[in-house]
């Protein structure tokens, strides 16, 4: 098997290739199979490599000891959760049937019951058909816990207590995150998205605690299946990191549906009470619900896989450090997918696994792609685009090390290009300016969905983020109409999109789409938002009539105009 | 202005020298005027040459000459000219002439008449344009002429819900006739799925649910009215006077409503067109679409005729209401035009939900039986239902129109004849919309009427662009549609890869209805540009929307793969499709042999 590493020194640290290599049972064995585990060995295996995959027994609530083929996203994520939306949604279709004609004489009526056991079986299909998909592949499946002995060696121990070694020439840790619980009195009585997916009765009166997409997300499911829910927040807006004007309509929908929003407040003790459980709020008010939700964020799961025994290094938040190709500070030792907390979504994860297959068995060295896919996190931590005269050029270079270096999110070869730009002479601080400015944006593209009802997606900047990092001024485009559906069904729920361009370049730095279908409406639109395209481009394609996508490219008018100081004028 | 790039990138340009010999050959005292005008524009040339961004329609005779004289070129862009007359000068009639017949200089058009404009000058006619027709073109254009500054008069007939020769209503057939009401009852039609769809996730119903058609209707029309008032006050607000009556041309500068005669710089028709019944024995007891919208009741079984999208969209919407539907097609397959894979797939689909295609009948006579039921007579057999709907065409709106007083030629289709600016053959007469019968889109009448209030009165000469239009057909599941189908790409590119996948959505997973998406991209194995997306299953109007501005912006297949899909989505799909279900090469470009190579269809997960 032909190896190339970027950096040959790492091969001989090895010592494993050539004449007198040791004989490893595996090429590669895979600790997790979830979306990057599973993808990771399939292309291996593909390659030629011999691969082993250790899972943990399936259940549809991951803890120590369960998990099963497919992970986070096919069994406790992604998946169900859209299963449940569908389910909460049709409540919505019935009522707006009313107005175009439709009687529905007598109840209806939801079978949470009924709901779960289908969903179980369809995840349980889903799990079947990972194995199937991995057998194919030739790649050898453990159920079992698996611990990193040494640099070549893994132990499965299996659910009835044997355990078996095996020895493997490179070991890929993708064992994916878990959510946490807040850490206040109380906190056991509470339960995550995982249990959120497979309650066994459906709670009437439910608490959650959080603002970001899950909570925004099991909000809707549950007001949408007839629930009482109470949300609570710090922020004052639900989704922060979001566009904060399309933040705000999605708490109006929100609030629409039903669903009681509460920002700016804190769940600070649960009791268990007869009948259900007691949330006081820091406000000092009290609520009762048959389920308390925790929706604060996850955390990768590092503990008991033996990473201490060869000393991989983690991040401050407990996630494993790794280079750009994936590589931990340990040679043999790989990690992908949440477990690195890069960017934690399912098609990343399946980015990264190909990235590293690739490199690794195929001699093809392939870093994953961040720039166009930057996280928000990318643009919360990046100084200001603006540079003031004080600071330095030496500043500024350090600025853009620490960013880029620190967070891998842009190719090595950019900081040198600007290190060689700073020593020609008569280079200015604008200069560079302009030469970040134009390696950073427009490439770098965020594409984010929250399953709120109606949902919202986002691609690409928001206007916050827009007025904060760009030097031009932007124009903003927004249009807020009803949907057409609902000029029958009389359902007072507008559609709103936004299209956030530089004046200068006509560039669309972002866009974000909030009513039906938005998920998959912004799928085109990021395609065109990453290749660069301008305003201009938006209007000259014709729409297609009647949809709402239409509106998109029916634009003509910016609603106004922001200057990088924030200024706000109207057009 | 890229003709003028085109023209003096040839070395010796005989048809423009053949021009500049005409253009020097004026009447004397026009051509003293234009000389000393072209000395003038040749003198301001020098000065502005340094700042060549934007330059009268002077100068570009100064460029033209200096084109001669260094024998090298230099793109020139015009938008508002003014020549050193000090009157506005349009360069559209020049510019269109020239790139339709490629003659050179229209002298004609050249001269300062400045009778294209929204100018304030005095004038002798009541309204700079008087559009007839308030569609969706029709109030586009005036609405865009009025915001440039252009004395705007709009005609229209009354109201009513099916169109006729006395009856119409602003907002036009997409608003009361088209799109609009349509998309209502499809969305009325849709429920049932949803009903279907919902027991899965662990709903039911202690009765069934019941369709009643007249509280769809009402609502519709209700709707309808609306849709009217909002149009009748953008007009308004536009300042666009709204004449009521039948517009008629009297002759090239006048319109006749109801007997009272409106002069106009302008005349734009926008008429629209309307659906035709062939002429067999019994076609008075057939309905078209305008009737179908508006039925008193459901029928429990109809017959429907035509494979075109307007039949499968009627289909679609009275299955789903639980009528018995039977379609008469004459073709072996619905949707002539259509991407051969999609035509199959959409029959199938629609065969599922129990509609009855009848392929390569063609109805010969319509029967009123004595129970009050129709048949539809075909050479094999006879089909009895309640009703029979004839959806079998359009035809221009181009009778009685008074075009041929006017001298506006028609084409062989009874389609107003226009050029690329939708100028008819008579100076000041435009048409555009479904009249034209270019490409029958709301849309695209959108963007001709605008392209025409800007040529005509922003003076700035705008072509409608019609490459790469999406549109969407709204069958259960619908259709989209941008580019080139497999068969029309591979005979203008020759070499494409096809990429396609067939999948079942989420939702059925649990639902377990027998639902499918197809989707396929055409790219041009060349370039690698996407030149073609065809889909079919729920959203996919919606999700092409994104992709059709990629596809106009001509991205390539590897931009589509590079960017990160968005989990779970049916549109994900289309960035992740990696391997090409077949590359058509064509070998041999003198044999013109196809070679169709099968790969595997990309994994699923």
């Amino acid at each position: 098997m032909p190896r190339t590493f970027p950096q040959p020194q790492q091969e001989d640290l090895h010592g494993d290739n050539g004449p007198g290599a040791v004989d490893y049972e595996y090429d590669l064995f895979v600790i997790g199979a979830g979306s990057g585990g599973v993808r990771a060995s399939r292309t291996a295996a593909g390659f030629g490599a011999k691969v082993a995959i250790c899972e943990l027994p399936f259940s549809p609530i991951s803890t120590e000891v369960t998990g099963g083929l497919g992970g986070t996203c096919v069994l406790r994520g992604c998946v169900p959760k859209k299963i449940l939306m569908y389910a909460s949604a049709f409540s919505a279709e019935f009522q707006d049937s009313k107005e175009f004609g439709w009687n529905k004489n007598g109840d209806i009526t939801f079978d949470w019951k009924h709901l779960i056991a289908n969903k179980t079986k369809e995840i349980s299909r889903l799990n079947g058909v990972y194995k199937k998909l991995l057998s194919g592949s030739k790649v050898d499946i453990y159920e079992g816990a698996a611990k990193i002995i040494d640099l070549h060696t893994v132990e499965v121990q299996e659910i009835g207590g044997n355990s078996k070694r095996y020895s493997t020439k490179r070991i890929l840790v993708a064992t994916g995150s878990r959510a946490v619980l807040l850490d206040i009195p109380g906190k056991e009585l509470a339960i995550t998205s995982d249990e959120g997916l497979s309650l066994e009765e459906f709670p009437k009166r439910v608490v959650i605690v959080g603002g970001g997409y899950i909570a925004v997300e099991f909000a809707g499911i549950y007001g949408g299946m007839g629930a009482d829910v109470n949300v609570f927040y710090r922020k004052p807006y639900p989704l922060a990191g979001f566009d904060e004007e399309m933040s705000t309509h999605v708490a109006n929908n929100l609030e629409g549906r039903g669903i009681k929003c509460h920002p700016h407040t804190n769940i600070v003790k649960l009791e268990k009470v007869a009948g259900g459980i007691k949330a006081t709020s820091n406000t000092g008010e009290e609520y009762e619900a048959d389920a308390v939700m925790f929706a604060v964020g996850r955390k990768p799961t590092t503990k008991n896989i033996g990473l201490e025994n060869v000393g991989v290094e983690l991040s401050a938040t407990g996630a494993i450090k790794v280079d750009e190709y994936s590589r931990t500070n340990v040679p043999s030792i790989w990690a992908i997918g949440d477990v690195t907390n890069r960017m934690n979504l399912t098609p990343v994860a399946i980015m990264e696994a190909m990235c590293f297959a690739k490199t690794e068995f195929a001699g093809n060295p392939t870093k994953p792609d961040y720039v166009n896919i930057a996280s928000a996190v990318f643009w919360w931590v990046l100084p200001p685009m603006h540079l003031d005269k004080e600071v330095t050029a030496f500043r500024f270079v350090m600025i853009v090390r620490y960013s880029m270096c620190a967070l891998n999110f842009l190719e090595h070869a950019t900081v040198d290009q600007c290190m060689l730009l700073l020593l020609l002479k008569n280079v200015n601080l604008y200069h560079i300016s302009v030469i970040f400015h134009k390696l950073t944006l427009g490439r770098k593209l965020t594409c984010d969905v929250s399953g709120s009802q109606p949902p919202l997606s986002v691609v690409g900047l928001t206007e916050e983020q827009a007025i904060k990092r760009v030097k031009n001024d932007i124009l903003v485009y927004v249009s807020s109409f009803n949907p057409m559906k609902n000029t029958i069904s009389g359902r007072n729920e507008k559609s709103v999109m936004k299209i956030i361009v530089d004046v200068k370049t006509d560039k669309v730095l972002g866009a974000a789409v909030l009513g039906p279908d938005a998920a998959e409406i912004i799928q085109g639109v990021a395609i065109a938002l990453k290749s660069g395209a301008t305003k201009a481009q938006f209007d000259d394609t014709v729409g297609i009539h009647p949809t709402a996508a239409e509106e998109l490219v029916t634009m003509r008018t910016a609603t106004r105009r922001v200057t990088p100081k924030g200024e706000v004028f109207k057009v | 202005m890229g003709w003028i790039v085109a023209h003096f990138a040839t070395p010796v340009c005989n048809p423009f020298i053949r021009s500049l010999v005409g253009w020097l050959r004026p009447s004397l005292a026009g051509g003293i005027r234009r000389l000393v005008g072209w000395l003038v524009g040749w003198g301001a040339m020098a000065i502005t040459a340094g700042m060549s961004k934007c330059v009268g329609a002077a100068c570009v005779r100064g460029v033209v000459m200096k084109e001669l004289v260094l024998g090298r070129h230099q793109c020139v862009h015009t938008s508002v000219c003014t020549n050193f007359y000090g009157t506005r000068l349009s360069v559209r009639p020049w510019n269109s002439r020239a790139v339709s017949t490629r003659q050179g200089f229209n002298v004609r058009s050249m001269s300062a008449t400045g009778e294209n404009g929204a100018h304030k000058e005095p004038t002798d006619y009541d309204y700079d344009l008087v559009a007839i027709g308030a569609g969706s073109g029709g109030v586009r254009a005036a609405r865009f002429a009025a915001q440039f500054g252009a004395k705007v008069a709009v005609c229209e007939m009354p109201f009513a819900p099916i169109s006729s020769d006395e009856a119409g209503g602003v907002g036009g057939t997409c608003v009361l006739r088209g799109c609009v009401p349509k998309k209502l009852l499809v969305y009325a039609a849709n429920f049932p799925h949803d009903f279907e769809s919902s027991r899965g996730f662990g709903w039911s119903f202690e009765a069934e649910p019941k369709h009643d058609w007249k509280t769809l209707i009402t609502n519709k029309n209700a709707e309808l009215n609306r849709l009217i008032g909002v149009y009748k006050s953008l007009l308004q607000k536009s300042g666009v006077d709204l004449i009521e009556g039948r517009g008629k041309i009297a002759d090239a500068h006048t319109v006749e409503v109801k007997g009272k005669k409106i002069t106009a710089k302008h005349i734009l028709i926008s008429v629209g067109g309307r659906a035709t019944v062939p002429n067999i024995p019994g076609k008075e007891h057939v309905i078209t679409s305008d009737e179908a919208l508006n039925l008193p009741e459901r029928p429990n079984k109809i017959c429907i005729v035509g494979g075109g999208y307007i039949a499968l969209e009627f289909a679609g919407i009275f299955a789903g209401l639980g009528t018995e539907v039977h379609v008469f097609v004459r073709q072996p397959k619905v949707l002539r035009g259509f991407d051969e894979e999609i035509r199959d797939f959409i029959a199938a689909q629609l065969q599922a939900q129990g509609i009855v295609f009848h392929f390569g009948e063609t109805p010969t006579a319509v029967e009123k039986n004595n129970d009050g039921t129709y048949s539809v007579v075909t050479d094999s057999g006879k089909e009895v239902s309640d009703l029979v709907m004839f959806a079998t065409g359009r035809a221009p709106n181009t009778k009685d129109l008074g075009l041929e007083d006017a001298g506006v030629k028609l084409n062989k289709q009874g389609a107003i004849e226009v050029d690329s600016f939708s100028k008819t053959n008579v100076e000041n007469i435009w048409a555009i919309g479904d009249v034209t019968n270019r490409i029958n889109l709301t849309p695209v009448a959108l963007m001709e009427g605008m392209a025409m209030a800007k040529t005509a009165f922003g003076n700035e000469p705008t072509k409608p662009d019609y490459r790469y239009i999406a549109s969407a057909v709204f069958t259960q599941p619908p259709i989209a549609t941008v580019g080139y189908t497999e068969e029309a790409a591979v005979e203008k590119f020759g070499d494409i890869d096809v990429y396609t996948s067939t999948f079942r959505p989420m939702k059925a997973t649990l639902s377990g209805l027998p639902e499918k998406t197809f989707m396929k991209i055409i790219v041009d194995a060349a370039s690698d540009k996407v030149v073609g997306m065809h889909m079919c299953g729920d959203e996919t109007p919606e999700i092409m929307q994104g992709f059709a501005v990629a596809v106009k912006a001509g991205l390539t297949k590897k931009q589509f793969d590079s960017t990160v899909g968005i989990h779970p989505t049916a549109a994900e799909e289309l960035v992740t499709m990696r391997t090409p279900t077949r590359k058509i090469r064509k070998k041999n470009e003198e044999s013109g042999t196809e070679d169709k190579s099968q790969a595997p269809a990309s994994a699923a997960y």
